[in-house]
This record gives C-alpha cells, structure tokens and sequence, in this order.
C-alpha cells in the first residue's frame, strides 16, 4: 500500500472530490448546456419548419397572384374581343342608320320635289286656265270689239311673266 | 513542405547527438520513477525522502495539487460557461458544447431511456480524466520540481543505493555539463516533480472507480428492487440450472473486481506513459520521446473515454432487468415444445 501511495486520507479526499464535481459539474455544467442544446434544436426546428411555411405561402401567393393576372389577363383579351364585336356592330348599324338616314332624307327631297312640282304645276294649271279664261274672255271681248288679238296675247304673257 | 521538415529533424537530431556526447543528457539519478505519487509536504507528519512519517494525517502530493488544478479548470469552465451560456454560441462555448454534446450523443446511444440519470456521472469522469491528462502532458508538468535528499529507509531504496554506486564505480565519467543545470539533483538526491497526473495515483483513480462501481450497483438497486440481486444468485434447481448458477457468482465476483480493474486500468496506462516518456528522454532526450509523446496524447483521450464509456455501459446493463433474458429462455422451450408435437 505505502509503495503504491494509498493513503486512506487522500483516498476519502479524493472521493469526496469525484462526489463534489460530479454534483457540480451536473448542475452547474451539463444541465444547462444541454438544455441550451436542446433548446437551440428545438429553435432551428421551428424557424425551420416556419421558414417552410412562408415559403409555401410565397409560393401560393405566387400562384394566386399568376392565376389572377391570367384571368386577368384573359378577361382583358376578352373584353376586348368583346368590346371589338361591339364597335363593329355599332360601325354597322350607324352606317345602316346613316344610310337609311340618308334613304330618308333622299326620299323627303325627292317627295318634295315631287310635291313642289305638282303643285307648281297644279298652280300653274290654275292660272293658266285663269289665264286662258281671262285671255278667252279678252279675246272675245275684243273680237267683240276690235281685231286687237296682238296686244292681248303679249299683255297676258306679260301678266304672267311678272306673276311667275 | 516534406522536405523543409525532414531537415528540420535532420538538424535537431545532429544537434541532439553533439549535445548528447557532450553530457548534455539525463543520468541515472534523474530517471526517478514512483508509482505512488510523491508529497510534497506532510500535513501533521514529518516527510522524509519521497515518504512521509507514519503519523501523518494527509499528505499533500503532486497528484492531489494537480486534481486541484484540474478541479479549477473544471470549476471554472461550469462558472464561466455554463452560467453564461449563448443561444449564439461564441469561441470557448462552442468547444465546450461540442465536448458535452459529442459525449451526450453517445451515451443516448447507449441507453437512450436513462441518459438524463447516468450522464452526470460518465461525463464528469470523462473530463476530468481529459483533462487532467492533458495538463499532465504538458512540457514541464513531470520536470519541474525540487530536490531532496534521498533517504536509504526502506528495503527497496537500499537495495537501489548500491547498485546506484556500483554502477557509478564502473562508470566513472561523469558528465561535464549536467552539474550546472538547475534540474539537475546529483547523486543521493531526488527529484520531487511538483505536479503529476491525476490518473497517475491510485488514490484518485480508486475514488473514481468507487464512486462510479457504488453508483452503478444503486442504480441496479434503484430500478430492479431487491430482485438485482437475481442476476447474481440463481436458484440452482431453478429452471435456469446450476450452471447459471456459477456464472452468476463469477458475475457477482466480476462486479466487485471492478473498482479493481477501473482503478488500475487508467493508473496503469497513464503511470505506464510517464514511465515511457522518462524512460525514452533518458535513454535520448533529443527526438526520440516524439513519437512516444503523439502515442502519450491519444492514449490519455483513449484511457477517458474508456472510463467513462465502461462506467457507461455497466450502468446501462446494471438497470436492465433479468426478465428480458427469461422471456427468451421460456420462448425458446415453447418453441421446443411445438416442435416436439
């Protein structure tokens, strides 16, 4: 024992040395390292597994926001299509509308004429069976009286010269 | 790069050569090799040589110098790191989780269920066994120290006197050099180194086996009962059968001869170490203990973790109950028994 240097004393020392650090290095060493550890894993853990969730929400944004502007993209083209067929029904009709506009206006001037006319002529029917009874009267009225046909004729076309 | 240190070497061992047939080298009287660890004053008892008197109450020895300073080392790292821990951990921390962690990750490996009672216990071997053996391999931990005469007491230091002065007669050439050298002792004196390695004396290595073989049999009690003693002592006309019986007594034996083993394990290789490393700067101080000391290196991380792992694993199995094995035992006879039919 004494060649080897066992000495009871050191040896009870020595233990309650290995009981003290054992003690304190659990309590005061290993216990919060390694609840630091897993407190850490348990962070990266979540950031992680929260880091995925923000990426699956970015990426269904992204897809929400590029199915949107399809549809978008769609209901313009559409619209315009759409607005396109409008115009060119519109163009159609107002040159149908113009063109029976003009129909119209072409048939009013025509009726017009046609009615002017008429009644110019029905007017001028008129006075010219007033004229030819005046003219009638006068001339018989003269060859009553007098050979004076000339001067009757030219004062009736005068009369009717300055009423037309 | 290969070149540059193979020159370097070159050098140094042409150097060490000159300076070694110049005297510049250990002698005799330096390699002083002690199993036991040497004190360095005697609380309560007069010290004599490397012994202290008989009435002494406690010797303070290199070894229990250096478990202090190890202890410190310990201490401080629990103060310094483990009460100022980082969630983003910086510099030392990272060393220190690194350690705990890589030791943690192995004993859940082991026994996953009760890592959280064991790992106090390992672990603290573990580190302190590190550690201390590290700071033992540090240049000037074996070789800094005081002299003090040698005291012709004992039979084994008597017999050594003269085959010391013997040796001395048939050599007279004394080196030139070596009496000039503050660590050198001279004959009839002994170097006294101040510190030693923990694991180097049987006293701590013994508290260390006892502690850890005291608390894998509470542990054995504390999760079978009484019924841990079942492993040890089997009925002989029990369906297990006399062999069983044997071998549980040779367990029984085995279990109590483990504080043995545990103690002289680590003693042996770590004392066995020094002894090398003294044994080869004797024999030639310059490039030779190289090697020696890279082997020192991993033979004190190697000798910890053995420790630790073993104390370890005997816990794991001290909890583990005997009923796993009879389960197999009794399928087995069914399985027998339907073959049979």
């Amino acid at each position: 024992m004494e060649k080897l240097g066992i000495n009871w004393g050191l040896l009870i020392a020595q233990i309650f040395n290995v009981v003290f650090l054992v003690w304190l290095l659990g309590q005061f060493l290993f216990k919060p390292v390694l609840n630091m550890l897993s407190e850490r894993t348990r962070r990266v853990q979540e950031s992680l597994k929260e880091a995925d969730q923000v990426k699956q929400q970015l990426a269904n944004a992204r897809r929400d926001y590029e199915a949107e502007l399809g549809k978008a993209r769609k209901e313009g083209a559409a619209l315009v299509v759409q607005a396109q067929e409008r115009a060119k029904s519109q163009e159609a009709e107002i040159l149908a509308q113009a063109r029976r506009e003009a129909e119209r206006l072409k048939e009013d001037a025509r009726t017009q004429a046609v009615q002017e006319r008429d009644q110019l002529l029905r007017e001028a029917k008129g006075q010219i069976a007033e004229l030819v009874t005046l003219t009638a009267s006068r001339v018989l009225g003269a060859e009553l009286q007098a050979k004076g046909h000339d001067t009757l004729i030219a004062e009736s076309l005068a009369a009717l010269g300055r009423r037309n | 790069m290969r070149n540059r240190i193979l020159t370097a070497l070159g050098v140094a061992a042409v150097i060490g050569v000159v300076l070694f047939f110049l005297g510049i080298r250990m002698t005799k009287d330096d390699l002083h090799i002690s199993a036991a660890a040497e004190p360095l004053f005697c609380l309560g008892g007069q010290i004599s040589g490397e012994f202290c008197s008989k009435e002494t109450v406690v010797p303070i020895t290199n070894s229990l110098l250096m478990t202090i300073l190890v202890d410190l080392a310990l201490v401080s790292v629990a103060v310094f790191v483990g009460q100022k821990l980082q969630q983003v951990p910086t510099g030392f921390q990272n060393v220190v989780e690194a350690i705990i962690e890589f030791f943690y990750d192995f004993a859940r490996g082991v026994d996953a269920k009760n890592v959280g009672k064991f790992f106090a216990l390992p672990a603290t071997i573990f580190l302190f066994f590190l550690v201390g053996n590290m700071f033992a391999l540090v240049p000037g931990m074996g070789s800094i120290g005081t002299c003090r005469p040698e005291v012709a007491a004992e039979g084994a230091a008597a017999t050594h006197a003269p085959a010391a002065a013997g040796e001395a007669a048939a050599k007279p050439a004394a080196p030139l050099l070596v009496q000039t050298f503050p660590a050198y002792c001279g004959k009839g004196n002994l170097f006294i180194p101040w510190l030693r390695a923990p694991a180097a004396d049987l006293n701590v290595t013994f508290a260390f086996a006892l502690v850890a073989v005291f608390m894998i049999e509470f542990w054995g009690f504390q999760a079978l009962g009484i019924g841990y003693l079942g492993k040890f002592f089997i009925n002989p006309f029990g369906k297990e059968g006399a062999i069983m019986t044997l071998v549980g007594l040779i367990e029984f034996i085995s279990e109590i001869m483990r504080i043995v083993a545990f103690a002289f394990r680590i003693f042996g290789n770590i004392f066995g170490g020094e002894v090398v490393l003294a044994v080869m700067a004797f024999l030639f101080a310059y490039l030779l203990p190289l090697p020696f000391y890279g082997l020192e290196l991993f033979v004190a991380f190697i000798q910890a973790v053995i420790f630790a792992v073993l104390t370890l694993v005997f816990s794991a199995l001290a909890v583990q109950s005997h009923g796993g094995h009879e389960d197999e035992h009794s399928h087995g006879a069914g399985e027998k028994a339907a073959a049979a039919h």
